[in-house]
């Protein structure tokens, strides 16, 4: 179940093998200043990413830095291009359940450029625009998680992802929509508003991190937080045309994410090259003190693995070996999906790899254990949502009634549903049948 | 809290004493009645009719429920842990803080806050474990228990469920005397990190208590342990040590205990499944745990022997201590299911062997030790179990003995004049002035006879107050007195005389010349044949040794037996009042003579013992039940009681319990023929008319 840092969604791989271009519908709201996308390879060997030729190149974030600190291009200058883009584009997709106060965000714009006149160091997320899935606190603004449940919801805290971006210079743009709690590959089961594919409004942008994929797709910030529990970061990714990184379980802090399934919840990437998620990926991650299951491993330097297209081989990845899951090309898998992992399969090819096909006899039985864990993890971790300490409470005069109400209310039907089918995984009698098991499938497939 | 519990049974005379229904004695099986009527509302009418039924009679119903039941006892002992951050975040906690002053985002559970184990909850699980003889689990983890409650933020504990961090021990103790004496061994189930916020453990015992006594033992026994291991401040006041009680009682004989027989649905590993029983909660002292139990197994034994089992079900009882009975909190329809799961939030428990061996070293000695340390010391059962009961207190001991001090009178000292003094002044032993190595050297001075035992108290009592040394205050008193009796005209030594004179006979003798010339005229009329004057001269002598601090070696009155007679009534009380502070001196015996009859005395006991000026240091030092006098009241309970007042009182005489059966003959007849049979120097028996005029006999 738990995927390790560089597995990324199979339909996203093609696209991320070639160009990314911002979807076509959108190509009526032009981004002003440099920001476009451009061409970029993965590479293995190291090239200090101060050299500005890759940089401008193949990630946006590096792109950013290097016209910041060229003064090329103001970060106010660069805010006001994508804030107009957001106001632009977002009646539209629908992507934000809370888009920041514009002039705060032109207020951190223009302290970065007061900084940059006065030759004082910046991060290395100066000006890079971020939105933050819903269910990650952050302090300034609300936080719902996409339920009614929290309406109006203001964390006192900012979540351990959310603060190191901050520190290092990145700009909060808003908190994006998404299926209720992450629950759900669609974002249509947001307790606010169905978030659209920006590729085809009529199309959904998959979940449950929905908001964030289509808001990066969009244009409208650089790059965007998610959440990953079963799908909710690489789905949606793939469904919007951008690049979606699932981390591996504790290399991110989980300290203010928003509990579904607390043994498989990752807080995700989406950038519009692996470069920029990479980068992102490397100012989140780390041991936090305040999540006891993140992990202690360093922090390898993911960027120093990235290198400028033109000083590439004709086969850069000669000798890899590259294994291609029978399972996940086998019968019931659609024919457009099973195509794009051959094309990637036959790219990956051209660039020197070996691919064999293997078999993961267990793979069937994932699905089935994830609905049990995540369902019975997540009956618990919605039990705080009582409508006593926080969020919308139902008026009561009696203490069961009262959580009876709030909670009737307050969740949508499909946390209802896993609520319901948590509780009962993990009740007496059944509790061996279900939880147990799932547990020993969870250990086998690690 | 021995004192609150006389007082109870003071204003609340008529309430049921469950130990009645365990008593031989038939005084207050009318009470037993009555309260058996009022026990809930919902029983009312099962009652049977009231009818009179001779006393001797119920005695004999009553006793015969308790010779045809058996109880076995478990209790759950829940100990808020002194660790200065909460379990799971770094709030600070303390007792009586304003509500919602410490708190923070993790436990107030606030959407994706995380706990955080407190790495001082694992030591001091693993140092309690050790101390109760635990085999510990090196890995273990944390489930969730889930239940909806307002004061639960989460929904759920962050508790340990099927792996507990510490299983299969045992506590050892020896229950005093007055509860019958005698070793016991209690098996401990398991001791488990338990509940977040508020760090706690709890330790669940083996359903291995009898009666009332043995559980609250049990229970002193825990709070012994979790204050010697400064885990805990262990104080049930504050609900810092808090005892759940399962009680369950079957017929003799029979093998199954409880009426419902309910097999948990959850393989809990508390009791041997399918046993049913009553939880008693609210129990905030050792006493109201002793008195709830008992009364749980008479009002069960009660509904039994009605034939009114059906009526014992398995549910939660609240202590009244108004009332002195159990109510019904709340019945258990099966089992609660708490959905328990490992909590994902946080890695297992895994702990080296090295780490635990760490611990284990640095365990302090521990009550059991303590006291068998002790016992071999010499001293008395009485002395060991009230030394060992406050770790302050033996630690003082201790700190005494080894600056050298008698065993037995550093004991006598501390448990009396020091034990009062902290009492009167509300203090503890870590508070007083007086440090352990002055009053070894206050036990010195006085055993080698350089200041009597009189002086000895007044010096001590400067030094409880105001520190100092022995040396000093005695230096300083002696100038003192020394001008004092010169103003008087009496004495005309220098101090360094005095010291000389007291070893000296032909000095004292000397002494003794000077008081006879100084008052011609008395002895003029003694020589007259006023012989009664000679009460006057050894008044001027003693007079003058007492007010020069000294104590007069050579002349010492001969050693008298002194006897009291000794009933539980009121005059009894004041005679041995009367003997311990007007009668007797140092060197006599006091014996105390029990005619053994059957007049009632129980309500009269507790008269005396109310009595401050004997009363007060016995309850000064204990907290807890190892002096209470109305645990499991018999004979032997009040003459053990008596003897340990006089011990207080006058710590340095011996008293020797006798007891007489009158067969058949006049009281005043036995006492006499008793009394020439032991050769006694003066018998002192309380009149019954009042308090005030108790008289010499």
């Amino acid at each position: 179940m738990k995927n390790t840092s560089w597995v990324l969604s199979f339909p996203c791989f093609e696209k991320m093998l070639s160009t990314i271009q911002p979807p076509r519908y959108l190509s009526r709201f032009p981004l002003r200043g440099r920001t476009k996308s451009r061409p970029f390879h993965i590479l293995s060997s190291a090239q200090p990413v101060t050299k500005t030729s890759f940089a401008a190149d193949q990630s946006q974030i590096l792109s950013i830095r290097d016209s910041l600190l060229n003064r090329h291009l103001s970060a106010v200058e660069l805010t006001h291009s994508y804030l107009d883009r957001l106001k632009q584009t977002e009646p539209h997709i629908n992507c934000f359940l809370h888009v920041s106060d514009p002039d705060k965000v032109l207020k951190q714009a223009q302290d970065i450029d007061d900084k940059i006149k006065r030759n004082e160091e910046v991060g290395p997320l100066a000006g890079v625009l971020v939105a933050i899935k819903d269910n990650i606190c952050t302090a300034d603004m609300p936080s719902t998680g996409g339920s009614y449940i929290l309406e109006g919801y203001r964390p006192p805290f900012d979540a351990t992802a959310v603060k190191r971006l901050k520190d290092l210079g990145a700009i909060v743009v808003g908190k994006t929509n998404l299926d209720e709690f992450g629950m759900g590959s669609t974002t249509e089961a947001s307790a606010f508003k169905v978030t659209a594919n920006p590729w085809d409004l009529s199309r959904v942008p998959g979940g449950s991190s929905g908001g964030s994929a289509a808001s990066v797709s969009a244009r409208q910030c650089v790059v965007s937080l998610g959440s990953d529990t079963g799908g909710s970061v690489r789905q949606p990714a793939s469904f919007c045309g951008v690049v979606g990184l699932k981390p591996t379980y504790g290399r991110v802090s989980r300290f203010g994410l928003m509990a579904y399934a607390s043994s498989l919840d990752v807080i995700g990437c989406f950038g519009s090259s692996v470069a920029d998620t990479g980068i992102l990926l490397h100012a989140i991650s780390g041991h936090d003190s305040l999540d006891a299951t993140s992990s202690k491993r360093e922090v390898p330097d993911f960027t120093s693995q990235f290198t400028s297209a033109s000083s590439l081989k004709s086969r850069p990845l000669e000798g890899l070996r590259v294994g291609l899951i029978r399972e996940t090309v086998d019968a019931g898998v659609d024919s457009g999906v099973k195509s794009a992992i051959e094309g990637a399969a036959t790219h990956l090819e051209q660039l020197g790899c070996v691919l064999k096909e293997v078999s993961l006899p267990s793979f069937s039985l994932g699905l089935p254990a994830y609905y049990i864990l995540a369902s019975s993890e997540s009956s618990s971790n919605l039990s705080r949502y009582d409508g006593v300490r926080y969020g919308n409470q139902a008026s009561s005069d009696e203490l069961n009634a009262l959580y009876e109400e709030s909670r009737a209310k307050g969740f949508g039907s499909e946390v209802k549903m896993r609520i319901l089918m948590g509780t009962y995984a993990l009740s007496a009698g059944y509790y061996d049948a279900y939880y147990k098991r799932a547990q020993q499938v969870s250990f086998l497939l690690q | 809290m021995a004192s609150t519990l006389f007082r109870t049974i003071q204003i609340h005379p008529f309430l049921l004493y469950p130990t009645a229904l365990f008593s031989r004695r038939n005084g207050v099986l009318c009470c037993t009645m009555k309260s058996s009527q009022t026990q809930t509302a919902t029983q009312e009418k099962q009652q049977p009719p009231k009818v009179k039924v001779p006393q001797h009679a119920l005695k004999k119903t009553v006793d015969k429920i308790t010779r045809d039941y058996e109880a076995i006892i478990g209790i759950e002992t829940h100990v808020q842990l002194s660790t200065l951050t909460k379990a799971f975040c770094s709030c600070p906690y303390n007792y009586g803080s304003q509500p919602n002053t410490s708190i923070c985002p993790i436990c107030m559970g606030l959407p994706g806050a995380l706990p955080v184990l407190n790495s001082k909850v694992i030591e001091f699980a693993v140092k309690l474990g050790l101390a109760l003889n635990c085999k510990l689990s090196l890995n273990s983890k944390f489930d969730r228990k889930q239940y909806f409650y307002p004061d639960l933020p989460k929904g759920y504990q962050i508790s340990q469920f099927d792996i507990p961090i510490a299983t299969g021990g045992y506590v050892d103790l020896d229950l005093p005397l007055e509860f019958g004496g005698g070793h016991r061994k209690f098996g401990i189930i398991r001791v488990d990190l338990n509940r977040a916020g508020v760090p706690l453990l709890e330790i669940v015992s083996e359903p291995d208590m009898r009666t009332g006594i043995e559980a609250a033992e049990y229970a002193a026994e825990l709070q012994r342990v979790v204050r010697y291991l400064g885990i805990s401040n262990g104080n049930m006041q504050e609900g810092s040590l808090r005892c759940d009680v399962n009680v369950s009682i079957r017929p003799v004989g029979q093998s199954e205990f409880g009426t419902k027989i309910q097999v948990p649905p959850f393989p809990v590993d508390r009791w041997e499944s399918g046993i049913a029983y009553v939880e008693i909660k609210n129990l905030n002292s050792f006493s109201s745990i002793n008195r709830a139990i008992d009364f749980e197994i008479s009002r069960q034994a009660l509904l039994h022997s009605q034939g009114q089992s059906d009526q014992i079900v398995q549910e939660t009882r609240l202590w009244e201590e108004g009332a002195q009975k159990t109510v019904t909190m709340r019945k258990k329809e099966g089992l609660s299911d708490y959905r328990y799961f490992p909590e994902p939030d946080l890695p297992e428990v895994i702990l080296t062997q090295e780490y635990v061996d760490s611990i284990s070293n640095s365990l302090p000695e521990l009550p059991e030790a303590k006291r068998r340390r002790y016992e071999k010391m010499g001293l008395s059962m009485q002395d060991v179990l009230f030394l060992a009961n406050d770790m302050n207190v033996a630690e003082y001991f201790d700190a005494t003995l080894s600056s050298g001090a008698d065993i037995k009178l550093a004991a006598n000292w501390i448990m009396g004049d020091i034990a009062a003094y902290m009492k009167n002044e509300k203090l503890s032993i870590n508070d007083i002035k007086l440090t352990p190595q002055e009053l070894a050297e206050l036990i010195a001075s006085i055993k080698s006879g350089t200041i009597s035992g009189k002086i000895g108290k007044e010096i001590l009592s400067e030094l409880l107050a105001k520190g100092g040394t022995v040396k000093g205050l005695i230096e300083e008193k002696d100038l003192i007195q020394a001008t004092r009796v010169r103003n008087y005209r009496v004495y005309p030594y220098e101090r360094t005389e005095l010291n000389f004179l007291i070893a000296d006979p032909v000095e004292i003798g000397k002494m003794i010349d000077k008081v006879i010339s100084e008052n011609p005229k008395q002895l003029e009329q003694y020589r007259g044949g006023k012989t009664k004057l000679q009460g006057f001269f050894a008044g001027q002598w003693w007079f003058r040794f007492d007010f020069a601090g000294l104590r007069p070696l050579m002349v010492t009155p001969p050693a008298r037996k002194v006897m009291v007679v000794a009933d539980p009534a009121p005059h009894s009380a004041a005679a041995l009042q009367y003997a311990l502070s007007h009668a007797l001196l140092e060197q006599d015996e006091l014996i105390l003579l029990h005619v053994e009859n059957t007049s009632s005395w129980k309500n009269t006991l507790t008269t005396f013992l109310k009595r401050p000026t004997i009363a007060s240091a016995a309850n000064a030092m204990t907290p807890n039940i190892s002096s209470g006098p109305d645990w499991g009241s018999t004979d032997v309970n009040f003459l053990d009681q008596m003897k340990y007042a006089s011990e207080i009182a006058q710590p340095k005489i011996p008293v020797r319990i006798e007891k007489i059966d009158p067969d058949g003959k006049d009281k005043a007849t036995v006492i006499l023929s008793k009394s020439k049979d032991l050769g006694i120097d003066l018998i002192i028996i309380g009149q019954k008319r009042s308090l005030s005029s108790a008289i010499l006999g």
